[in-house]
């Protein structure tokens, strides 16, 4: 029996799936295959930055008439959680991000100021999506933990009982015994502060400091966990670590909990049915009772 | 090292009753920072990590000469500007071991951490992560990304034959 992991690199994160069941190499090989294959797909689909995407193509053209049914429910689930976060959370939040550089070339120059969201679709059906000519549309709040569920499901379709799915932190593991993972620390990434033992379960987590940059026509720095309400980052909170059933909830809690206001918290947690952990930028943190992460303290 | 805890009852409504949750509120703890020894301490150069199939993959449709490689790949996405170092053994031809490690962040990143870490008196509390064989087990935000990449593609150009 091998011991392999697979580890490679899709939707601009670093991806480690280890399968536990005792299969043969070849059938092993090609489950990574199908995998890899189904990831690349979706990126293919539903990047940002690639202009024939289905996104690219929606963003570029402001409609679309041809796109799989899969997008239209991905966009549905976002308009509940903008409604249920006040705004804060916006898939609209792709005009804001290259406005602030973060675009296809990385260019990192901050282009006008004034952007609205408001009324940033025009329609939504499944036969046709129109948006604001102003705006651009970008997935990175659901898309992770959407790719993470679909790899989890043709795994349990092809009978795999027990395996690990890691798409740059945000996890879906599933093993007779549960298994533990550490919890980064968001002040340095060589550490950890706690651990967390799951199983048939779905962690996530995120936070500001990965994903920085500074900007080349003012020099300020930014990070790409925006408010889509106030325009501005999310400043309070270090890191949000969360813990749910599926990694679709998982991350997309985590990421509405970073950008809308403390009132917002419950409202987010019951809707999507998760456990957190808050930690705030002064060291201070909150966790929910039912959370199974335990802190080195 | 102290701990400051308080129990926060929050109501929630579930379901339309409203469900009193506790909330358990602290502080992370501040000592010195910590590399302590790491509980996962298999953590020397016999790392049970082997051969990665995508890498096996990337690096399969030409020759490339037995040996152990080093590369560091640089970030060249939004994930912050860093370095990833990868080495990599190969012995006829297919990769036997490989590591992963983040490098050392940049002064950008490191300024941002300041930024977040104003108003905290001194360092949390964390344990050393071996990352090359926790990749998996870390939840978390760190981006290694595309630096991997990179890396590897110094390594198909130094393992050429």
């Amino acid at each position: 029996m091998t011991n392999n992991e697979l580890l490679f690199e899709g939707i601009g994160t670093h991806w480690w799936i280890k399968i536990y069941d005792e299969i043969n190499k070849e059938d092993l090989d090609s489950l990574y295959t199908e995998i890899i294959s189904i990831l690349r797909t979706f990126e293919n689909n539903y990047s940002r930055f690639k202009d024939k995407s289905f996104i690219g193509k929606l963003n570029k053209k402001k409609s679309i008439k041809n796109f799989p049914e899969e997008m239209y429910t991905m966009f549905k689930y976002a308009e509940d959680i903008k409604s249920i976060t006040h705004g804060n959370f916006d898939i609209s939040i792709g005009t804001v991000l290259e406005n602030l550089g973060y675009d296809k070339d990385y260019s990192f120059k901050s282009k006008e100021k004034n952007i609205s969201l408001e009324n940033s679709f025009e329609k939504l059906t499944p036969l046709e999506i129109v948006i604001n000519k102003n705006i651009t549309v970008d997935l990175g709040g659901i898309g992770k933990g959407w790719i993470i569920d679909k790899i989890k499901n043709h795994l349990f379709e092809k009978d795999i009982k027990e395996f690990t799915i890691n798409g740059g932190g945000d996890i879906f593991s599933i093993t007779k015994d549960p298994s533990s993972f550490y919890l980064e620390n968001p002040f340095n990434i060589k550490e950890y502060i706690g651990e967390i033992s799951i199983s048939n379960q779905s962690i996530a987590c995120s936070s500001g400091n990965r994903r920085a940059w500074r900007d080349k026509n003012t020099g300020e720095l930014h990070h790409h966990l925006i408010s889509a309400k106030t325009l501005k980052e999310a400043n309070e909170i270090a890191a949000v670590f969360t813990q749910g059933k599926d990694a679709l909830s998982a991350d997309t809690a985590s990421t509405a909990i970073f950008v809308s206001p403390y009132s917002l918290l419950k409202d987010i947690v019951n809707k999507l049915n998760v456990e957190f952990l808050i930690i705030f930028s002064d060291g201070q943190y909150i966790k929910s009772e039912n959370y199974l992460g335990i802190l080195n303290l | 090292m102290e701990e400051n805890k308080k129990n926060i009852v929050v109501p929630l409504v579930i379901g339309g009753a409203i469900v009193a949750v506790t909330l358990v509120a602290g502080t992370l703890v501040f000592t010195g920072k910590s590399n302590a020894n790491n509980t996962s301490s298999n953590s020397d150069s016999t790392n049970t990590t082997s051969a990665v199939s995508t890498t096996t993959a990337i690096l399969s449709s030409a020759q490339y000469k037995d040996g152990t490689y080093t590369a560091d790949g640089s970030y060249i996405s939004p994930g912050g500007q860093g370095l990833v170092g990868v080495t990599l053994t190969i012995k006829n031809g297919s990769i036997q071991t490989i590591n992963v490690q983040p490098k050392s962040q940049d002064r950008e990143s490191e300024e941002y951490e300041t930024r977040f870490s104003q108003g905290i008196s001194s360092v949390v509390v964390g344990k050393s992560l071996n990352d090359s064989l926790n990749v998996g087990r870390v939840n978390g935000s760190s981006l290694t990304g595309t630096g991997f990449l990179d890396a590897i593609s110094k390594i198909k150009t130094q393992a050429q034959s």
